[in-house]
């Protein structure tokens, strides 16, 4: 047995160690033990997609209204009771976005294209990829402004959402 | 040199001319997400948003086939290695897609400004050399042998059906109408690059860990010594140059770290995916690229990695084995530490011992 022989038992070794501390971590961490997969949800049915539609155009009139917190409360409603469309995560980032909490709606909008990555697709009717590229510009430049105020942690977890907002779009057809 | 030279600004040019009329961004050629998106139009997964039967693959199988057609180099040839090479291929694909790119994807990402992609560089030199001190030790693959002629013919078979089925369009092919599938160049444009590009890198044998593999092998003094050593490298250089400057032109360079399209933050995980393709590359004598070329040109043991990297394209789909804008999911990590588990593995078992 030679030096490669020895090196290259030992790498086995150090990476099935590995692979039952990252399976240790993971399930730690209170992950689900299936990942799921976003392109393969179940399609939301007709009579969903209609009343989503009906929730939409209420809670829209209510912001126009400038009703922003019972506009919040109709839109937390619709999350419980479909949370995985993107539909109710967007509106809910369109009402902070008038209540001028930038990163709070950032955050909704990474919730909505994560269950629906066509509001970045230009090609289909949801794109949204203007309106988001403009608040992650806003949250720059709020983020610029925290740096000096806020605590590391707060202004670490905004910066990565701006960063995976930029990279979702980069990579986006939009 | 003059071949080899242009082989790189082809790769170059095409490749952010791709991307420029339609292909995803920094994805102008990508050998694993085009194998991703076939393995989709073939219904090997269910993505609808990775569906579509790239030209540009078809191109480069069939572009090698015809240079060594007219070249009198087609030659049916097999070490008796095709399983070995199906499950390397489906190991370098699932390296290729937690890092989301191959090797020449690595090469236009950086040439676009994507300061991640030298992670990946790194981890692919860390996996050529470990790969090359397996052959070094006595790692043998077989020396191929001359097998029926009919062999030579069918990978090139396949891709010139796939070919009609992406020109008539059956209804048991899919296409997407949205998402990463849906963008793409026109099909002349596809089709033309991918051949020119074949044709030039079966004249060249181009390959990124082959030539990236000379640097050791001879080092970088020597290197100018050896033509083809030499040759390899200019065709890297003279890549990302004409591919930065063709970037740059199109409006398609953006420096830095952030925000960068088909990338990450999770470096280490990228290096260790790289590590496995480099790695896997070298006991199986070429890169993802460099398997289509050598299947093109008869070899069927190549042919062997491509159905592999096929079926490891549809495997990463289905099992969320690639990573992506938010990081490295579980199922990949473990995909990527068993990958290498497996290569390590039989590097020890095909070493030869005196």
């Amino acid at each position: 047995m030679d030096w490669l022989d020895r090196t290259s038992i030992i790498a086995i070794a150090c990476l099935v160690t590995a692979a039952f501390v990252v399976t240790f971590l993971h399930r730690s961490d209170g992950a689900p033990t299936e990942t799921p997969k976003t392109a393969s949800r179940a399609p939301t049915s007709n009579l969903q997609l209609s009343e989503i539609k009906n929730q939409e155009k209420k809670i829209r009139n209510l912001m126009e209204s400038q009703s922003l917190e019972q506009a919040e409360r109709l839109a937390m409603k619709m999350i419980l009771k479909y949370p995985d469309n993107g539909e109710p995560y967007m509106l809910l980032g369109d009402i902070y976005l008038r209540k001028q909490d930038v990163m709070k709606a950032l955050n909704r909008y990474r919730d909505a294209v994560d269950r629906n990555p066509d509001y970045l697709d230009k090609k289909t009717p949801l794109f949204q990829g203007k309106k988001l590229k403009s608040v992650i510009l806003e949250g720059l430049s709020e983020l610029e402004k925290k740096v000096n105020s806020s605590d590391d942690d707060e202004l670490g977890k905004d910066r990565k959402l701006i960063y995976y907002l930029q990279r979702r779009i980069a990579g986006a057809c939009g | 040199m003059v071949k080899y030279i242009l082989t790189g600004v082809c790769l170059g040019v095409g490749g952010a001319l791709l991307s420029y009329f339609g292909n995803p961004a920094s994805s102008g050629i990508c050998v694993s997400c085009f194998m991703k998106n076939a393995a989709g139009a073939l219904g090997l997964h269910g993505d609808i948003r990775m569906q579509y039967l790239r030209p540009e693959l078809i191109g480069f199988v069939l572009g090698a086939f015809i240079a060594a057609y007219i070249n009198k180099d087609l030659r049916s040839v097999s070490a008796g290695t095709f399983l070995l090479r199906f499950f390397v291929g489906i190991v370098l694909i699932i390296g290729c897609a937690v890092f989301i790119g191959c090797p020449i994807k690595m090469i236009i990402r950086m040439a676009a400004g994507d300061l991640t992609a030298l992670v990946g560089l790194a981890g692919l030199l860390a996996g050529v050399f470990i790969g090359l001190k397996f052959i070094e030790g006595g790692f043998r693959v077989g020396s191929p042998d001359a097998v029926p002629q009919a062999g030579a013919y069918l990978i090139p078979l396949l891709m010139g059906l796939l070919l009609l089925f992406l020109l008539i369009k059956p209804s048991f092919i899919s296409f997407s109408i949205k998402g990463a599938g849906a963008q793409h160049a026109p099909i002349c444009l596809s089709l033309f690059i991918g051949l020119l590009i074949g044709a030039l890198a079966q004249r060249t044998k181009f390959c990124i860990t082959a030539g990236l593999a000379r640097l050791f092998l001879w080092g970088p003094r020597d290197v100018p010594g050896c033509p083809t050593s030499a040759g390899m490298l200019v065709s890297i250089g003279t890549f990302l140059l004409s591919a930065l400057i063709t970037l740059s032109a199109t409006g398609q360079f953006s420096l830095g770290l952030h925000g960068q399209p088909s990338s990450n933050e999770s470096y280490g995980w990228a290096f260790l995916a790289m590590l496995a393709v480099g790695f896997g590359s070298m006991l199986i004598r070429g890169c993802p690229f460099r398997q289509l070329v050598m299947a093109g040109s008869g070899d069927n043991d190549a042919g062997g990695a491509v159905l592999g990297m096929l079926a490891g394209a549809a495997i990463v789909q289905n099992w969320v084995l690639g990573g992506s804008a938010s990081g490295t999911p579980y199922n990949a990590k473990i995909g990527v530490l068993v990958g290498l588990v497996f290569l390590f593995t039989i590097g020890l078992l095909g070493r030869e011992r005196s």
